[in-house]
């Protein structure tokens, strides 16, 4: 009896464990209505449930344990991993889960040509489906990303993720390289300065301890991007698109990219240096 | 396009004083504002060197000389473009591809070229506008998942080309024009302004020089 406890007790110990670092780089975040006065879901009257958000972009080592290869154009372990397209980032997500016993969130269907995928340069248009209620890792939708981003209830309402001076929290065209780069956006400078994503976690965190939401690599979302209709509105969550939806900026692109309030959008089986992921989960 | 070496794939602006900067085999080069502009110079192999002898009567003057570069851009502008008329006199230049009025818009993202000397022509011609006394044909080009200002991405060029004005002239760009133009047969509507810059464009080891003024009208 007296084993049968110990053993019991060792594997609890041991699951507890297992369970608290796989959780240390997961952060919760507290749900409600939108208080950064920056971001462009203020005031709309919106509420976000409590979900949990990768406290860095996922790196290459995090990539590679699920995933067995690397292809990010940038090495390195604690690196976040770039060059991965909307869809492998959705498969991902799945195969995490899969390892961490939890149910997948995605139902993909990778014979199915997806009709509401208008891409003509896609080749792939899986069939992506979502499992509501599942508790498996998945992308952020642009709202979660968003709050998220902006601190959500302990926002200060910065421009950037966590600062309203960009140089203080991200990875952009001018501090990515070897000399700090000025002027407008030069992509010879920046390809012969040496510009790069870092990595992760190198800059100040945000309100709510979250790094690189602003910068280092783009991070996918869930949702089709479509650009603003001719009046300049912003389109949301389109049924259908060519593009999938990115936030944060990159090493690569302009600080107004990093704004936490800036989307734009991808084809979704691109490979992009200055591409890659965060993940999330419901609570 | 990317054989033309159009400052498409970037041009540095930036700042400073009425004094000499130079730059020898830099990436970056000196940036900033001057009398209110901002100006950038970038050299890729070769020398170059930027100063603004009359920037005092004439805030938007600005001068570079160039050597046997691998490629070379530079100018002045706004940090922010705008449908604003632009105005320049180019005293002279010589040893150059184009001398453009160049910016980018984001939402849908475009990079524009409305090329005033030289030639930034490329592919077929979608229609041809009449502004400010001569015609420009329109150029469209599509980047496919190549850097940008957001990063890698497709997107098009919007490239108005013109190539006859001259020196030592007062010359005008009513940019509406060419605005118009593309949000009524571009296809991609207009988007949000990014820099909006007067550049100079030389490459393939090419010597030269431009002693420009720009302002917005």
């Amino acid at each position: 009896m007296r084993k049968l406890f110990f053993v019991l007790f060792t594997a609890t110990v041991a699951v507890s464990a297992w369970s608290q670092k796989d959780s240390d780089n997961l952060v919760f975040v507290k749900g409600g209505t939108f208080q950064n006065l920056q971001s462009s879901y203020y005031g709309k009257g919106i509420t976000i449930p409590d979900f949990y958000v990768g406290k860095y972009e996922v790196t290459q080592k995090e990539w590679t344990e699920i995933m067995g290869s690397n292809p990010s154009k940038f090495k390195g372990d604690n690196m976040p991993v770039q060059m991965v397209t909307w869809y492998e980032a959705i498969d991902y997500c799945n195969k995490r889960s899969t390892k961490e016993h939890l149910k997948p969130y995605y139902d993909i269907d990778k014979v199915k040509k997806d009709p509401n995928n208008e891409c003509e340069r896609d080749d792939l248009k899986w069939t992506v489906t979502t499992n509501a209620g599942a508790g498996g890792y998945r992308l952020p939708t642009e709202a979660e990303w968003e709050y998220a981003a902006g601190g959500g209830q302990m926002s200060k309402s910065y421009t950037y993720s966590g600062a309203n001076t960009v140089d203080k929290v991200a990875w952009y065209w001018k501090n990515s390289g070897d000399a700090e780069l000025t002027g407008f956006w030069n992509w010879p400078a920046i390809e012969k300065n040496n510009g790069k994503a870092k990595p992760v976690g190198g800059k100040e965190p945000n309100e709510l301890g979250l790094y690189d939401m602003s910068g280092n690599v783009r991070e996918w979302c869930w949702e089709w991007y479509r650009d603003p209709d001719a009046n300049g509105n912003i389109v949301r969550a389109p049924a259908h698109g060519s593009m999938r939806l990115w936030k944060g900026g990159s090493w690569m692109g302009g600080d107004f990219c990093c704004e936490l309030s800036f989307r734009a959008g991808y084809e979704p089986n691109f490979r992009g240096s200055d591409q890659g992921l965060r993940v999330c989960r419901s609570k | 396009m990317k054989e033309q070496k159009l400052f498409g794939k970037g041009l540095l602006l930036g700042s400073a004083c009425a004094f000499l900067f130079s730059v020898t085999q830099q990436v970056n080069a000196g940036t900033g504002t001057d009398h209110g502009f901002f100006w950038s110079l970038f050299v890729s192999g070769g020398s170059a060197n930027i100063s603004f002898p009359s920037a005092g009567q004439f805030a938007g003057n600005y001068a570079i000389t160039w050597s046997n570069v691998g490629d070379v851009v530079g100018g002045k502008g706004w940090q922010t473009g705008s449908t604003h008329s632009i105005g320049y006199n180019c005293g002279s230049i010589n040893g150059f591809n184009n001398f453009s009025v160049y910016g980018w818009t984001t939402g849908p993202l475009i990079e524009y070229y409305i090329c005033e000397m030289g030639s930034v022509a490329s592919g077929g011609v979608i229609d041809t506008i009449s502004s400010d006394g001569h015609n420009y044909n329109f150029y469209k080009h599509q980047q496919i998942n190549q850097p940008s200002i957001q990063g890698n991405a497709t997107f098009w060029q919007y490239l108005d080309n013109w190539g006859g004005s001259s020196t030592g002239a007062n010359h005008s760009v009513t940019t509406a024009n060419h605005i118009n133009n593309w949000k009524s047969h571009g296809g991609q509507g207009f988007g949000a302004f990014n820099y909006q810059i007067l550049a100079t464009e030389a490459f393939g080891n090419r010597s030269g020089s431009v002693n420009a003024t720009v302002w917005g009208e």
